[in-house]
């Protein structure tokens, strides 16, 4: 392999991983880059789940970690579900799941996950978030057109590297116009093309966001400075985002308040970035990659550049990737945060990121297949639990660590445990689909989480709190109005045991154990016995009635609270959405 | 910008963060005496780059438009006949006429003016109010330590949510979900709690995970800010209504008592929005409803401090993303204008009734004392007694400073 300067870990993991090195010795030959990755080699032997828990366990073993134990199926399932899907299991599914004995079950569900609309249309989500964020995007952005775009690379499941090209070299308009004014001649809709139109005041930022994105490597440092502790220097980072000045937007029209444009490239970087202090040393440069490779091709150039990045040869594209989808579901990844990868800032077991990284490649850029590998390794099967021994900042991933779940997956297992969409549909909200975008909105702006890092702590406001504790969301979720979960199972035969059954696999998407169903059962016949609370102040008495928002009319139908039993029940939904086993991700 | 959250890798988490809870206010090593010292800010923030012309520097000839120029009760300062009740009050202002940057965006100005950075997508700077936050602490009355009215703000970047603005979308109005939802009592909530905290322990039994443990932290704050008798603080109605009227019947006007009610009940940062000032449209006709509202809300503001002896521990500051253009366009509009622009100050540690800096016959160009946006903040660091030079380290390895390169605007001092 060529050289990497790696400075030392700090649990000392230089790891020998013999399982590992017969995939990893036959690097083709490349030019040396004059940065520190070397390229990833291809796999020759066959790689799979049990190369990555050799792999880990001959870690383990070295550092001492116990690992903890094997996650039981219901954990598995709802956790498989969110990472896969964004969302939580239907309760049928998951009776199903917990009751089939045959083997082999669990890689069968990430199959049929994988396989599943849902896989496309929650990897369309997770892109748009990391490329365009939450915020507005002023009137050109057309946010739909991109995600139109990302759900159809998904559902076709297109490899890595086609969607990443898609991306930087993208032409066409970034928005279609209402129906049948579409021009002769037009280029065609190309959703694409409103990630590179959200930087057209800021080409310099393309640059910087898609080398952290696509490469994990923080080039934008260098834009101010040389970089003091990498090799990055400033005419690099000029050199590198040079393409992007070539991107050529014409405007094509304004509809609706929605200025359209078509992306194409110009031969060079037009005359009046030269008036900018900052662009102009980046439109003299001569458009280079991060390892010296010349991009100069006249109207070609961003091609070039997205050729270049997503070759096998390119050192950063497939380590980065495996190692972003790592984090996403291992809850950390070999570099954390994920889009920092830099000698300084070492990989923990680079020659498992390799050796994955190098199978990715060989399987022709399939996320499906890296998703499949994942999901079936040990390490992601294990409980979140300190049944076993590990290291301080479970680095090497000896137990499942939390995440709280981000806005879209939270709204989206509330709606689903709750199926308080149906509930508003009863009382006549007109629109479900507008009430989800309205619901996404609030969540949205209140649970905005960071995927990318690894935190040990909790991160949360005390805002976040007061709705899930307050709000119209959880309020409203938790009550027994006709079309919710909670009517129907109050409706449904059976005495209070097999209610709190079936109410928790629609909730936390697995069963009660005995002490919990003993408990609740005694809860819900008699809650002023079965729970002893502490006093609280007693202030915040008489609740505005309504307070707006989309669920206001939900907040005005009688639930039949008053009958003691109805009450006890929706508490009890009530303190299950508000519970940490609900809110992360285990 | 970018989705990047990065937390500060210096911070000592949930369990420092709860200790400086009860502790009185940590202060930086070089800190000034108490009495010099603001322990509260309340920025009166501009949304959109308010005319530095049409305000608070009037020009003659031909980029000056239809508002007449005021004598103020300081000699020689002359400020727009739509600021009467400031202008009556200027002996306790500060006008930098010299603030400048080259940030002509929105966003980037924005950000730059509550940070002192530029952005840059590989790192999320903290603002100013979550440096105040960090160093001084939560207040004891159970509020948190930064509010925003009427606005998102600025948010803690690497600091953590924890020192983010707690915010108010309807100043006047009690924070969202503060009360019970439908169908909720005092009994209802407390069983709810109990059969959660039964949820909890089991949680935290099976996974041990310090994350449990910093929610159920939070759920405690949540709870307390639910019950603390400081919360009326957000309520207005124990306002008279004469005084209620003197700030005027609108969101800022609303938002600037609650900001004078929150900084009595300790609270360190407040920011009250005044959105609109981006007039590329009828710029004279904006400006002058703006001022309407501004006016009787920022001068009551001031006067209530001084009533509440609040004024002497609190600083008030008047900013915005930018200037605008000396030129009128088409549309008797102005556009941004970064190159000058005005600031405000007032309050704790503030030199009173001056004027420091100055712009050119047209307004277009600093030619005098200039005053960049990072020293700007470096003087707000110095007023509320933190070290402008504090820094930290980014997650990404680099330091950052509580005012970048900024240095405190001495003339500004009192």
């Amino acid at each position: 392999m060529l050289m990497r300067t790696r400075a030392p870990l700090s649990l000392g993991l230089i790891a020998s991983v013999t399982a590992l090195v017969a995939c990893a010795h036959t690097a083709p030959p490349v030019p040396a880059p004059r940065a520190s990755a070397p390229p990833v080699a291809r796999t020759a032997s066959p790689f799979g789940p049990a190369s990555v828990d050799a792999a880990l366990r001959v870690a383990w073993a070295k550092e001492g970690v116990v690992p903890a134990s094997r996650a039981d199926d219901a954990t598995f399932l709802r956790r498989v579900y969110l990472d896969v899907t964004g969302t939580i299991p239907p309760p049928d599914v998951a009776a199903a799941f917990l009751d089939d004995r045959t083997e082999g079950k669990r890689g069968k569900l990430v199959d049929t996950l994988v396989a599943s609309q849902a896989y496309a249309d929650h990897w369309a989500t997770y892109w748009d978030d990391v490329l365009m964020g939450k915020s507005r995007l002023g009137q050109a952005v057309d946010r739909a057109a991109f995600r139109r775009w990302l759900v159809g690379r998904f559902t076709a499941r297109e490899p890595w590297d086609r969607i990443v090209t898609g991306l930087v070299a993208a032409t066409g308009q970034s928005s279609t116009p209402p129906m049948g004014e579409e021009a002769k001649g037009e280029p065609p809709e190309d959703g694409a093309v409103n990630w590179t139109l959200r930087y057209r005041e800021a080409p310099q930022d393309l640059a910087g966001s898609a080398s952290r994105v696509f490469l994990g490597v923080q080039i934008q440092c260098a834009q101010c400075h040389d970089h003091k502790t990498e090799k990055w220097t400033q005419e690099d980072f000029r050199a590198f985002a040079s393409p992007f000045l070539r991107a050529k937007f014409t405007p094509i029209d304004k509809t609706k308040g929605m200025q359209r444009f078509a992306l194409g490239d110009e031969e060079r970087a037009p005359p009046r970035y030269a008036k900018s202090e900052d662009l102009a040393p980046i439109a003299r440069a001569k458009p280079r990659a991060l390892d010296g490779t010349s991009l100069e091709a006249g109207k070609d150039t961003r091609k070039a550049l997205a050729a270049w990045m997503t070759s096998p040869q390119n050192p950063w594209f497939s380590r980065a990737l495996v190692n972003r989808m790592w984090g996403h579901f291992l809850g950390r990844g070999f570099v954390d945060p994920v889009d920092d990868m830099r000698p300084s800032n070492p990989a923990v077991l680079p020659e498992l990121l390799d050796a994955l990284a190098a199978d990715f490649v060989a399987h022709g850029y399939d996320l499906g297949h890296l998703v499949r590998t994942i999901c079936a390794t040990e390490a992601y099967q294990l409980a979140a639990s300190r049944d076993g021994k590990t290291d301080p900042e479970n680095k090497l991933w000896g137990r499942f660590h939390l995440v709280p779940l981000g806005s879209e997956e939270l709204l989206n297992a509330v709606l689903r445990a709750t199926r308080i969409e149906d509930a508003a549909a009863r009382v006549g909200l007109p629109n479900v689909e507008q009430l989800r975008v309205q619901l996404e909105r609030q969540v949205g702006f209140l649970f905005d989480v960071d995927e990318e890092d690894d935190t040990p702590d909790y991160e949360g406001t005390v805002s976040q709190a007061l709705a899930l504790l307050n709000g119209g969301l959880v309020g409203n979720g938790a009550r027994a109005v006709p079309g919710s979960a909670l009517a129907d199972a109050l409706a449904a035969p059976g005495d209070d045991a097999a209610r709190i059954e079936r109410l928790a696999l629609q909730v936390l998407s697995r069963r009660p154990t005995p002490s919990e169903k003993e408990a609740w059962v005694a809860y819900v016949r008699d809650p002023q016995r079965a729970s002893a609370p502490p006093p609280t102040g007693g202030r915040p008495g008489n609740p505005k009635k309504g307070g707006g928002g989309p669920l206001a009319k939900l907040d005005r139908k009688p639930s039949g609270a008053a009958e003691p039993r109805r009450a006890a029940y929706e508490d009890l939904v009530w303190a299950w959405l508000n519970s940490s086993e609900f809110v992360f991700n285990h | 910008m970018t989705t990047m959250r990065r937390r500060d890798v210096l911070a000592g988490g949930m369990g420092a963060f709860l200790g400086s809870f009860l502790a009185r206010p940590a202060r930086a090593e070089t800190m000034e005496p108490w009495s010099n010292v603001a322990e509260h800010v309340i920025v009166l923030w501009m949304n959109g780059g308010p005319s530095h012309i049409d305000t608070w520097d009037p020009k003659k000839g031909k980029v000056a438009g239809p508002h007449k120029a005021i004598p103020t009760k300081v000699p020689g300062l002359s400020i727009s006949e739509h600021l009467p009740g400031l202008a009556a009050m200027a002996d306790k202002l500060a006008v930098v006429r010299g603030l400048t940057s080259k940030e002509g965006n929105h966003a980037r100005a924005q950000y730059q003016a509550r940070t002192a950075y530029a952005p840059n997508p590989t790192v999320i700077h903290p603002a100013f109010s979550a440096w105040l936050s960090k160093r001084g602490g939560e207040p004891k009355t159970g509020l948190p330590a930064v509010v925003s009215l009427g606005g998102p703000s600025v948010g803690p970047g690497f600091f953590g949510v924890s020192h983010g603005p707690f915010v108010v979308q309807a100043p006047g109005q009690m924070p969202q979900n503060i009360r019970y939802g439908t169908q909720v009592d005092d009994a209802r909530f407390s069983s709810r709690m109990g059969l959660l905290a039964g949820m909890e322990e089991r949680f935290s039994g099976l996974t041990g995970d310090a994350k449990v443990e910093g929610r159920r932290a939070l759920y405690g704050k949540a709870e307390r800010l639910m019950h603390a008798s400081a919360l009326d603080a957000f309520d207005l109605e124990k306002e008279p209504l004469a005084l209620r009227a003197a700030f005027g019947d609108t969101p800022f006007g609303k938002g600037c008592l609650t900001a004078a009610r929150l900084v009595a009940s300790g609270v360190r940062y407040v920011e009250v929005t005044l959105d609109g000032w981006d007039t590329h449209q009828d710029n004279f006709g904006r400006t002058k409803k703006l001022m309407g509202v501004l006016d009787p809300a920022m001068s009551s503001l001031l006067a209530e401090l001084e009533r509440r002896a609040l004024l002497q521990s609190t600083l008030v500051v008047w900013m915005g993303d930018f200037g605008r253009t000396p030129k009128i366009n088409g549309n008797d509009g102005r556009d941004h204008h970064p190159g000058a622009s005005t600031a405000v100050l007032a309050g704790a540690g503030v030199r009173r009734g001056i004027v420091h800096g100055e712009t050119d016959a047209e307004g277009a160009r600093v030619v005098k004392d200039p005053v960049r946006v990072q020293d700007l903040v470096a003087t707000m660091a110095k007023l509320t007694g933190m070290n402008p030079a504090d820094t930290v380290t980014s997650p990404a390895g680099r330091p950052i400073s509580l005012a970048n390169d900024g240095s405190p605007v001495a003339a500004l001092l009192a």
